[in-house]
């Protein structure tokens, strides 16, 4: 499964956003015993986009970026799409998202 | 849109309503003397979005109807949208030197839209849909909406439902298949006797045992089992004197009253929250954010009124030139700014939320507030000292018009020759309403108090401060933690 990783610029960010990918990571591999590429371009066969942001305010969730064929989710360590959550919670919809990864 | 003449009809249509003002009841609010300057002042939300000069940020197009609304009934679609919001409560500060009521609802309205449909998500409920029908209703209608959420709250140490008595905080007595009963009072409300409607919710963060506490709902401001207490502001009977001079601000001013629950029906189409403890604390955190960010805009309005006062008066009193006068006007205007700038800080740096529309970024609304909490009673302390002492011991209207006593004290208020001892007189009504009167409710004690009392602000500031990051860039940057950057 390949994502498509949009950092945030990190200008303020609350937490170690190159980690938490790395968890998300680790736990899809864990969770489906499959590993997750991730590109930071545009590239083929991509199942999901994922937006990281640093903090609430979500910078980079603009319609420009999110013109792709795939879905995209918009996250930090304590949010999921803007729903409040805590970082277990968040990793675990994450997961689950990707995984529908469905190509429009 | 309701032009600002038939808001002012539409406050003579509702129902008579049980309004207490001085012991008294008010039969006719509409013309009371004492009242109706509140009226003109959120007349003045209606009036400047009939002006194409103002409709840019007045106005707005719904993201319901696709209609043409106020953009005091606006659900805010972008980052653009919450710093519009601002810059129109800046305005209308400039344009009417007080409380102009109206945003309260508006914070309210963006509030309940967000928080209803994060519980449907988690519960299956409909709250989120009931409140879309009444918006619906509410923009069509153009309503004044009273944001109702201060109890009485007792002893502050205790939770509502330890309270000796359980009406301190509005709660639900009974559930019946048609709707809910609800009982209680809520203090302090801006523009309530302005309104067409209350929206009520719950005043802080509920365990689960105060399940009946925690509900948010909307009723008319004319149901017969509402009562409606007025409150006094300092020097409100100089508005039954026969002259205006006097109350300094002379057409507008704000307004607070408490309103009880004296077992007020809810039908179900108007309950947006019923038992969902876990959400008061939601609701709570998003309508004071907003609030607290509106402070930056109209209390800024505000600001711009007195300080003109206070250069005015520099003026007429001819030390205008002075350079610890002009540097004083230079500190009010830098303290306006300032917040003006965390007003608009937060907005830019808002964001959407799963329901759609925009939240201010929490953290700087919170330190919006915190320093609105103070920089107004600085800015008024600094036009006081400009003033003179006069602003607090001049004779009252009825002197200078007195054919007894009147030239002299004409011959003695003169201060600069340019100007007329009556515009003096006004200039110094002006500073002194707007720093110790009747206006002094709104531009100090509510910076003080509204949207949560300082103590508030810090709890939240603490909350979001991320400490840990902060730690975590001291030991990367002392050589404790390894900097694998460069
Ligand atoms: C002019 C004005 C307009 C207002 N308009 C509205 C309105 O339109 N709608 C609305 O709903 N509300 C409105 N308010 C109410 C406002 O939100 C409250 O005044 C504010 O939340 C503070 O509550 P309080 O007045 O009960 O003060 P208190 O809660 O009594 O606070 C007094 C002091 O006690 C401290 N304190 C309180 N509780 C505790 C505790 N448990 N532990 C330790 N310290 C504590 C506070 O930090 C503060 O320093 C308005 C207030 C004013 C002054």
């Amino acid at each position: 499964m390949k994502i498509r990783i949009k950092y945030c610029g990190g200008c303020n960010s609350g937490y170690d956003r190159v980690k938490f990918v790395k968890l998300i990571a680790k736990a899809y591999k864990d969770m489906k015993g499959e590993d997750l590429s991730l590109a930071y371009f545009d590239a083929e066969d991509i199942a999901a986009g994922l937006m990281v942001c640093g903090c609430s305010v979500c910078c980079p969730d603009r319609e420009d970026i999110k013109d792709g064929l795939y879905p995209w989710y918009v996250i930090t360590n304590s949010s999921f799409n803007y729903f409040s959550m805590d970082e277990a919670e968040v990793i675990k919809k994450v997961v689950d998202a990707i995984s529908k990864g469905e190509r429009r | 849109m309701m032009t600002a003449q038939e808001y002012i009809e539409s406050l003579r249509n509702l129902r008579p309503r049980k309004i207490y003002l001085l012991g008294e009841k008010v039969e006719n609010p509409v013309d009371h003397p004492m009242i109706r300057p509140s009226i003109n002042c959120c007349a003045m939300t209606y009036k400047l979005a009939e002006l194409p000069e103002y409709q840019d940020i007045m106005t707005a197009k719904s993201a319901l109807t696709g209609n043409t609304i106020n953009r005091f009934v606006h659900l805010h679609q972008s980052t653009e949208d919450l710093i519009k919001k601002v810059k129109m409560l800046r305005l209308v500060g400039q344009m009417t030197g007080a409380c102009f009521q109206r945003c309260v609802g508006m914070d309210a309205l963006n509030a309940v839209w967000s928080t209803t449909y994060e519980i449907d998500q988690k519960y299956g409920t409909n709250y989120h849909e009931r409140f879309k029908q009444y918006l619906i209703e509410w923009e069509e209608k153009d309503w004044t909406v009273d944001g109702c959420m201060t109890d009485p709250k007792g002893n502050r140490s205790l939770p509502p439902s330890k309270q000796a008595d359980p009406d301190l905080y509005v709660h639900i007595v009974e559930k019946r298949s048609d709707g809910i009963v609800v009982r209680g009072a809520k203090m302090h409300q801006t523009g309530i006797i302005n309104s067409h409607e209350i929206l009520v919710m719950p005043t802080m963060s509920l365990s689960l045992e105060e399940a009946d506490y925690a509900v948010c709902f909307a009723v008319p401001s004319d149901d017969p089992s509402l009562i409606y207490i007025y409150g006094r502001q300092s020097c409100d009977t100089r508005k039954l004197e026969k002259t205006t001079v006097d109350v300094g601000n002379i057409k507008y001013g704000g307004q607070e009253a408490i309103v009880i629950f004296n077992d007020t029906f809810v039908p179900w189409e108007r309950v947006f929250m019923c038992g969902e403890t876990d959400f008061a604390g939601m609701l709570v955190e998003r309508f004071a954010g907003y609030h607290r960010q509106s402070y930056g805009g109209c209390k800024v309005g505000n600001g711009d009124v007195l300080i003109g006062a206070a250069a005015a008066i520099a003026e007429y009193n001819g030390v205008a030139k002075a350079s610890h006068i002009k540097d004083k006007i230079i500190e009010m205007v830098h303290l306006n700014e300032t917040l003006y700038s965390c007003g608009i800080a937060c907005s830019a740096e808002g964001r959407k939320t799963p329901a759609g529309n925009y939240l201010i970024d929490i953290m700087l609304a919170n330190v919006c507030k915190q320093n609105v909490t103070r920089y107004p009673y600085e800015i008024a302390r600094l036009a006081q000292d400009i003033a003179g002492g006069i602003v607090a011991t001049m004779p009252s209207d009825a002197d200078f018009k007195s054919p007894e006593i009147g030239h002299w004290c004409n011959k003695f208020m003169i201060g600069d020759a340019k100007y007329s001892a009556e515009e003096r007189q006004r200039m110094l009504r002006l500073i002194e309403t707007m720093t110790m009167g009747a206006i002094a409710v709104g531009y100090l004690t509510e910076s003080m108090h509204g949207a949560g009392s300082p103590q508030a602000q810090r709890i939240l500031i603490q909350r979001y401060a991320n400490l840990e990051a902060k730690k975590a860039l001291a030991r990367r940057i002392c050589g404790i933690d390894e900097d694998n950057l460069l």
